[in-house]
């Protein structure tokens, strides 16, 4: 079924929830969403020369090349780009990356430095990607995502001062907890508390908001050594810390940055974060040396078409001018994202064409920003960790990397999904996404302009191997099952079809699932 | 760098596009012609109603900046020089619902916008179309409250009752009007009661005919007319498979494809497979419809997908 008619009877009948929910899809990745991986699976036992054909070398694809072929399969992957890993991707110093519409940017960044323009941390309890870097020797280091000391932002509160975390945090925590302690004190919440833990309770707030024995939140060395002091302690002569004034409480709460407080305890935000030494595309790497010589690189399928005897798939073979190629199996895993799976002429199910006709993408932008120096370490002690703000660049996410070098180094100046904002970013031209990323940074950052080298701005609409960032589900509790079976001789599995979506441990986990069955259809019918 | 900038900019093609100057520190500073401080005011949502602007700032980032589109690993279509913004409904539509990888983008604008942004691409980006699009169109367009009347158009009070026909062949409390001095055989609109269980059925298509005919060619799933006659009487199948029959539908979309070689829907020949089916001397029922040509189906055989809401008894 077409989607314009699936929504155009929504829209007539009005039981859709509301196109907003559908760009909810990006704000789930800021949800608790456990892993149900449970260590390298094992298939074994596949049926003597039973050709898979996997179409997408992203994670998701070279998942199902490596177990597949593993279980003793012949495998064969087609891939549109030139290189492995899909939205697994780093932009380094010398490489070049031309958008859909042409433009065309040379990264300019000093040797080595390098911007994560896809994914770019990895939860600890993200165990199938953890767990793959640890057989495929994918060095991680820690990203930091929490950092007390970077900034919390707002052009409407505290005259569009940047405030430390640190600060609103701790100011925040301890006026509610006065508040609280202060009215189970007056026997206000007398009928929602027992005797017995009112003591308790009020214990409990002095320690949590570091309130004084009158149950007050002040000015004092000890709620400083939470917030900060206006001098730290010190050695030798007057070496003695001076407290710090905590922010008015109306004012903490009127300024609404304690919204930008929650990101951080998310479970896909817990310490520790992890990142691949040297770039994300490590992980696409590190798959490529296992499975690189079954990939078919410059190949766009443009046809999928199966019947009872295999599969046949149609490609254009873009490094030898176009020329139409075909390839047969007897089975295919199909990884291409559904924005682009749904223009390619296929003759799957009407039930599995419905939902991949009903599924865009939602876009996103981030902007690499190189500095010719470390001015967030060196002037304000901000080592790795995000700064958030209200602004349409949403963050400044300071590398978690090469601490204390001298010399260039890049951060993250920009990430935004937000609807609008993103759709705006999406039609400029990169340099035009680059000055937005310093016009807006500069407000928090005064060192900007004066410290700016060079930038590269990805927006994901106009990446021309996906068309977005993630899938949006039209009705993911409708359609989920219909899109994860297996069609007749094809499964469909990557980030979209998971419950992680935007998330890599999402693609992995979808492929892994959707061989599995697969595999099983093979052996047991 | 900024020759690098430059050759962007005129790869872009755009008399509109903003321009980047040199200033004394060596950084670029970037000049645009759009009311380009207010870009991100106001909470960051659209807030311009110039339909050039619109487009420039929203639409130029998939259909680029002269409407010519863009191909990757996949596309996005051309809106320049496109025959099928002739008429404002088909736009409005997308732009509001979305089609496909088309995110549907009613939420970020206004009908004033969504109106704006149309008559642009109709009448300009090589098009050369009279903007035919009004407000109301939109709003139309628009998702409605459920519980809202059911029916393709609104309902006058007064012009209601002389052809009100209550009930119909099942007991559903559902009103059916008929239009006005038309034997044309669909309502003008549908009345369901409050408490009414409607039952929405998903896109039928149609049953392959001869299966003998090769994969892809156009004697597998017949013409217009047959593919009407076999996606009719599947819907028939389904409806009885959950205990309704073809009396209970009160809606039906309908989406013909343009059979190859011809430059438009074959709409007569859907006409005389529907009709076998609604009005007729044993089935006298009709629900309201709608009908629209489009540009492909789920499979490029298929020239008819219909879709039905019915009302269980
Ligand atoms: C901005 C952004 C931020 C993200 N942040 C994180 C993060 O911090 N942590 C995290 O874990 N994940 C993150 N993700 C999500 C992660 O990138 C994806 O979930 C994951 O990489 C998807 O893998 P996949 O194999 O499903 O799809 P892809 O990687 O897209 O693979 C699909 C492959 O199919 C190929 N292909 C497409 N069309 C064709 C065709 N016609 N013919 C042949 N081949 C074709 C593509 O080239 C591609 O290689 C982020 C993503 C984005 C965009
Ligand atoms: C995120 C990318 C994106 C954005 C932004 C976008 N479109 Fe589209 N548009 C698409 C895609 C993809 C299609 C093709 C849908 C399909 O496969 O049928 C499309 C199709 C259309 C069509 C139908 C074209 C045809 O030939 O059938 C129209 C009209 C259209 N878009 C208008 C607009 C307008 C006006 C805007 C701005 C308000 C806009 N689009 C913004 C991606 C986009």
């Amino acid at each position: 079924m077409i989607e314009m008619s699936r929504r155009r009877l929504l829209g007539m009948i009005g039981t859709v929830a509301g196109s907003t929910a559908m760009y909810n899809a990006m704000t789930a990745m800021g949800h608790a969403q456990p892993s149900s991986y449970s260590g390298p699976i094992q298939l074994d036992g596949a049926p003597q020369g039973t050709k898979i054909l996997i179409l997408g070398a992203g994670l998701a694809g070279m998942t199902a090349a490596l177990e597949m072929r593993a279980a003793g399969y012949e495998v064969e992957v087609l891939e549109f780009r030139e290189k492995a890993g899909g939205r697994c991707w780093t932009l380094r110093s010398g490489d070049t990356y031309t958008e859909l519409g042409g433009a065309t940017q040379n990264v300019d960044f000093a040797d080595g430095n390098y911007i994560n323009p896809g994914p770019w941390r990895l939860p600890h309890n993200h165990y199938a990607v953890i767990d793959y870097c640890r057989r495929l020797n994918v060095p991680l280091e820690p990203f930091v995502q929490t950092n007390y000391n970077a900034y919390v932002h707002r052009g409407d509160a505290f005259g569009g001062a940047p405030q430390r975390m640190k600060h609103i945090l701790t100011d925040y925590r301890g006026h509610v907890s006065e508040l609280l302690a202060k009215a189970v004190d007056q026997g206000k919440l007398d009928g929602m508390v027992t005797q017995e833990d009112r003591e308790v309770l009020i214990e409990s707030l002095r320690s949590f908001g570091v309130l004084n024995d009158k149950n007050a939140y002040v000015k004092s060395l000890q709620t400083s050594d939470y917030r900060g002091y206006d001098k730290q302690a010190g050695g030798g002569v007057g070496a003695a810390p001076i407290p710090s004034d905590p922010l008015d409480p109306s004012e903490v709460l009127q300024s609404r940055l304690w919204t930008m407080l929650a990101t951080h305890e998310t479970m896909n935000h817990h310490a520790p974060m992890f990142q691949p030494i040297g770039g994300m595309d490590g992980i696409a790497k590190g798959f490529e040396r296992e499975v690189g010589d079954l990939i078919t690189y410059n190949a766009k399928v443009v046809s999928l078409q199966q019947d009872d005897s295999g599969v046949t798939v149609t490609w254009e073979d873009t490094a030898n001018g176009g020329a139409t190629r075909t390839t047969t199996a007897d089975y295919c895993v199909c990884t291409i994202p559904f924005s682009i799976l749904g223009q390619i002429d296929h003759n799957l199910s009407s039930s599995l064409a419905n939902v991949i006709w009903g599924m865009p993408y939602n876009g996103s932008t981030k902007v690499g920003l190189e500095f010719k120096r470390r001015f967030w370490e060196q002037d304000e002690d901000i080592y790795g960790g995000i700064t958030y703000t209200d602004q349409a660049i949403t963050q400044i996410s300071y590398p978690s990397t090469g601490y204390l070098s001298d010399g260039p180094a890049v951060l993250l100046g920009g990430y935004t999904w937000r609807g609008a904002d993103t759709f705006k970013f999406n039609a400029m031209q990169p340099a035009e996404r680059i000055e937005w990323a310093l016009r807006m940074g500069e407000k928090i950052h005064p060192q900007y302009r004066e410290e700016f080298k060079a930038g590269v701005a990805v927006s994901w609409h106009k990446v021309p191997w996906v068309l977005g960032c993630s899938g949006i589900w039209e009705d993911r509790e409708r359609d989920y099952e219909d899109a994860v079976a297996i069609d007749n001789r094809v499964v469909c599995a990557g980030e979209h079809l998971s419950y992680l979506p935007a998330w890599q441990e999402g693609a992995i986990l979808s492929s892994l699932d959707a061989i599995s069955r697969l595999h099983d259809k093979i052996i047991n019918g | 760098m900024k020759s690098r900038f430059l050759s962007v900019l005129a790869m872009a093609g755009l008399g509109t596009a903003p321009v980047f100057a040199q200033d004394d520190s060596g950084t670029e500073q970037f000049i645009s012609p759009v009311s380009d401080e207010a870009m991100f005011e106001g909470g960051g949502g659209y807030t311009s109603t110039d339909g050039e602007e619109l487009y420039n700032t929203f639409c130029a980032g998939c259909h680029m900046p002269a409407g010519e589109g863009a191909s990757g690993a996949g596309e996005y279509p051309p809106l320049s020089g496109n025959p099928r913004l002739e008429f404002a409904a088909y736009p409005i539509t997308i732009i509001v619902n979305g089609q496909g990888g088309m995110p549907g983008l009613g939420h970020l604008l206004s009908d004033e916008q969504v109106l704006e942004v149309t008559s642009y691409i109709q009448s300009d980006l090589g098009n050369d179309y009279a903007p035919d699009g009004t407000l109301q169109m939109v709003a139309d367009t628009r998702p409605v409250e459920e519980g809202e009347v059911l029916a393709e158009h609104e309902v006058e009070e007064e012009n209601v009752d002389p052809d009100r026909e209550d009930g119909g062949g099942n007991e559903t409390g559902v009103v059916r009007h008929r239009i006005p001095n038309s034997n044309f055989p669909i309502l003008l609109a549908a009345e369901i009661p409050a408490d009414a269980t409607l039952v929405y059925l998903s896109g039928t298509v149609p049953q392959v005919v001869n299966p003998d005919a090769a994969e892809g060619s156009p004697e597998r799933y017949g013409d217009t007319t047959a593919q009407t006659v076999s996606t009719l009487a599947s819907i028939e199948q389904k409806l009885a498979s959950i205990g309704l029959d073809m009396a209970d539908v009160v809606k039906m979309q309908v989406y013909l494809v343009s059979p190859e070689g011809a430059d438009a829907m074959d709409f007569a020949g859907f006409m005389e497979g529907y009709v076998r089916f609604f009005g007729t001397e044993t089935q006298p029922e009709l629900p309201t419809r709608s009908v629209f040509e489009v540009a492909g189906l789920a499979n490029p055989s298929w020239l008819v997908e219909i879709e039905v809401v019915a009302v269980r008894p």
